[in-house]
């Protein structure tokens, strides 16, 4: 006989395989050069900590690409050497994500860019089901020049993005 | 303590080739020199291989060659003649670097990432799975 709470288990279950998944690809897109007309990137951290926060994923690159010979050296005589990152935050299963945490996700971002000298990031929230509204709103408003936010809405693949130059290339860097 | 360790054939390949090269060059130059003719023999092709092959081995091997023992508590990692030990206890953070071509490390950091203070574990020269492995090291690192 079934558990009765059998159905439940087996959903969320479904929904934290779906999110594992989704992880894993956009670690191989990144590191596979998806994101290599932005930057390079080469490095990818699991449970990285910031703070009080984990992060199930963080990659990061540079701006000036490796290449062989010629691209290296136009990528050495054209592009800056920016340091960049790309951070992902699945919002909480059966929770919604409050402005405040996303706020504080943004700030803690922020400290580690000024620290190290990063110069562009981005945020990627992926969640299995609708965003709040209000949420909704106030990353469309977002105009943050230098980190790019991305709601993403596992079940439609619908991407919202906040509404600055980094934040929409968050759909050039990554296809869900 | 378990140990992995494979031969490098891409490193491998590379030292023989310099080795070749610059042996096959030697004799040509000093062949010339001393009888001002260039001999060009079957023989001599074989001993170049023999000789070009022996020498970046041995060159392979104190340079290259890879070699990994781990246990829980910690790990040995030796590069060619230099060998590094370490506890997983001392680490903070780990992340897999690309670093083209194929070739993927398993990089531990004692501290800050943004800093230099990390060791190396070439994951793709032990033919190893990098995230598989990065799995069990984060389950180490975490005990």
């Amino acid at each position: 006989m079934k558990p009765r709470n059998y159905k439940k288990l087996e959903k969320y279950m479904k929904r934290v395989i779906d999110l594992r998944n989704f992880i894993d690809n956009i670690e191989n897109q990144l590191i596979k050069g998806r994101g290599k007309w932005i930057a390079e990137f080469n490095e990818s951290f699991i449970n990285y900590s910031l703070d009080n926060l984990v992060f199930p994923l963080v990659v990061r690159g540079q701006t000036r690409s490796k290449g062989f010979l010629l691209s290296r050296l136009f990528a050495y005589l054209a592009m800056p050497n920016y340091l960049v990152s790309c951070f992902v935050y699945p919002s909480e299963i059966n929770s919604y994500l409050k402005k405040e945490k996303l706020k504080i996700l943004l700030r803690e971002i922020s400290k580690m860019m000024k620290k190290n000298n990063v110069k562009w990031s981005w945020l990627i929230i992926p969640k299995e089901g609708e965003f709040n509204q209000r949420i909704i709103k106030w990353v469309e408003k977002n105009d943050l020049s230098n980190i790019g936010i991305a709601l993403v809405n596992l079940n439609t693949k619908n991407i919202l993005t906040n509404n600055s130059v980094i934040g929409r290339k968050i759909k050039t860097i990554s296809k869900f | 303590m378990k140990k992995i360790s494979k031969i490098n054939f891409g490193d491998l390949g590379k030292s023989f080739s310099i080795f070749f090269i610059f042996i096959v060059t030697l004799r040509v130059i000093t062949n010339f020199l001393f009888t001002k003719i260039i001999i060009r023999d079957w023989w001599m092709l074989t001993i170049e291989i023999i000789l070009a092959a022996i020498v970046s081995y041995i060159y392979y091997r104190l340079k290259y060659h890879t070699t990994f023992s781990y246990d829980k508590e910690g790990f040995i990692l030796e590069i060619g003649k230099e060998k590094i030990s370490s506890k997983w206890k001392d680490f903070k953070f780990i992340s897999l670097y690309y670093s083209g071509l194929g070739k993927t490390s398993l990089r531990l950091y004692i501290n800050d990432t943004y800093k230099d203070d990390y060791i190396e574990i070439p994951v793709s020269d032990l033919g190893l799975s990098p995230k598989e492995f990065r799995e069990k090291v984060s389950k180490l690192i975490s005990i």
